[in-house]
């Protein structure tokens, strides 16, 4: 039985827009895996940071809480005793401990987006007018002495996932390093994440 | 020629006693006549109301250098206190730089300051780029371990802000003290300047944008911050006055390039400020390392029930 007009019509349209509803449901289940993948490197992220936390409250509770002190050498004493005991508790701690590659990588793009997008200019801006630093950190060491610390843009920290208080992300370079303030020590830092 | 010379002689003699001042410019010139490191001996120039409670402060930015020129601007503040006893000082950052050992906060802190402390003068301070951490737990900074803080003196509020690390938890802490504050002044101060027109490190653009629609939104007066090594006021943006005062230890010379912003500017010497708030207005004078009065203002707010606005009468 010879088809309709109608329907060789209706027949025509569904061929033409099969295939585009196939490609936007792909794109779509394509973006969806995206972003868990994206979430799950977060997620990675974040339970390292606890992790890493509880080595920082451990030794932490093994010091008498610290108060405010007119004694500068009260202060550095329990800096250097946090340190010396977060340390003991990870020696072996290298670069890319909590910055994996993939973090790393999903860390590169968070910033590039936030650099390229429509507030590059401010950050860029912010960074210049901040005082660039230059140094080398390393891994289980202080903040380089007489480093003064670069504005971290608050455009880049609103992109960034969010830390404990006792951690901060600092610019240093163009490396992106997160650092304990309490202990004063670099818990792991990302090289080459600002271009 | 003779009639010509009569003829100036009288016009001066007129306009002094008329009492129209000499164009100001919006750089002013250093004060000259004083040997360097030296303060002048003639008594401090005050044009201050000196009310019964009225706040009384001082203010003063990357100072901490322990050099010879924080020294003579501290003895600067410690001869004003004497006709202008201020209560306390905020501190813009930079309040100590290089090292810290207790031999660095006693050089680049405590000496310096030490007649001022002895007198009770408590000092409030925000962190710099310059800054150890801990600053935050040194008892002499009134920070009490935090980056960011709030504390009231008469009729004005006052927030220190941590310019450096201006995270999303900061910025929802002020929303929210901004906005439970019914405060006549509110003040904000932190190191780096959202408007400065010093050459060296200018404006931090993406923490005005950050902070500029928080301070209109709720109403915030005025904004000291430091970073830029010179003394500048800014005119009036959006109701909200902002000064730049970084030269307490520090200084870049001949740094400032002036915009239609500036209202006033100084950076051939040291400053420091001092400000008095007595009811709806707020005097402040800039004083440099030798004495001299550079800037003098007297700012009144207006309190309207959206948001609070200032007029600026110019004494310059």
């Amino acid at each position: 039985m010879p088809m309709e007009p109608r329907d060789r019509v209706a027949m025509t349209r569904a061929f033409i827009l099969l295939p585009v509803f196939l490609a936007v449901a792909s794109f779509a289940q394509l973006q969806h895996q995206r972003v868990n993948q994206q979430s799950a490197i977060i997620a990675d992220f974040q339970k390292r940071i606890e992790s890493y936390m509880k080595v920082h409250k451990a030794a932490a509770g093994q010091l008498p809480a610290l108060k405010s002190t007119a004694s500068s050498e009260k202060l550095s004493n329990y800096q250097h005793s946090l340190a010396a005991k977060i340390v003991a508790a990870r020696p072996h701690a290298t670069q890319g401990a909590i910055f994996t590659p993939a973090i790393g990588r999903e860390f590169r793009r968070l910033i590039a987006a936030a650099m390229h997008g429509p507030r590059s200019s401010r950050i860029r801006s912010s960074l210049k007018r901040g005082a660039p630093v230059k140094s080398n950190v390393q891994v289980n060491h202080p903040y380089p002495s007489m480093t003064p610390v670069e504005t971290t843009p608050p455009s880049l920290l609103q992109t960034l996932p969010k830390l404990p208080n006792e951690l901060e992300y600092r610019v240093v370079d163009h490396d992106l390093v997160l650092h304990d303030v309490k202990a004063d020590l670099v818990v792991d830092f990302l090289p080459r994440a600002i271009e | 020629m003779r009639l010509h010379v009569l003829l100036l002689l009288f016009a001066a003699l007129f306009l002094s006693r008329c009492g129209i001042p000499a164009a100001s410019p919006s750089v002013l010139p250093s004060a000259a006549g004083t040997a360097a490191g030296q303060s002048t001996s003639n008594p401090p120039e005050l044009s201050f109301p000196l009310k019964k409670n009225s706040v009384q402060f001082a203010v003063i930015g990357d100072n901490g250098t322990g050099g010879t020129d924080e020294y003579t601007v501290a003895r600067e503040m410690e001869r004003y206190h004497a006709v202008f006893p201020f209560d306390f000082v905020i501190m813009l950052g930079d309040n100590i730089y290089g090292g810290h050992s207790p031999a660095d906060l006693e050089r680049k802190f405590e000496q310096p300051y030490k007649p001022l402390l002895d007198q009770g003068v408590k000092f409030y301070a925000s962190l710099g780029n310059h800054d150890w951490r801990d600053e935050r737990l040194y008892k002499p900074f009134n920070m009490d371990g935090r980056s960011y803080y709030t504390f009231t003196k008469g009729n004005a509020r006052f927030f220190a802000l941590d310019s450096n690390y201006m995270n999303p938890e900061q910025l929802d802490w002020l929303q929210k003290q901004l906005q439970a504050s019914s405060a006549k002044w509110k003040i904000c101060f932190f190191h780096h300047p959202l408007y400065s027109d010093a050459k060296y490190h200018g404006p931090d653009l993406d923490l005005r944008a950050q902070l500029l629609p928080i301070f209109e939104k709720y109403g915030v007066n005025v904004v000291f911050s430091g970073h830029d090594h010179v003394y500048e006021r800014i005119k009036p943006q959006n109701g909200i006055y902002y000064f730049v005062e970084g030269s307490a230890g520090q200084l870049r010379y001949h740094n400032l390039r002036p915009s239609p912003e500036t209202a006033a500017g100084f950076d051939t010497d040291r400053t420091f400020m001092i400000v008095e708030i007595a009811g709806p207005d707020l005097y402040i004078q800039a004083i440099s390392r030798t004495g001299k009065v550079v800037d003098h203002a007297m700012l009144t707010s207006k309190t309207n029930i959206s948001a609070v606005k200032l007029d600026v009468s110019h004494t310059q």
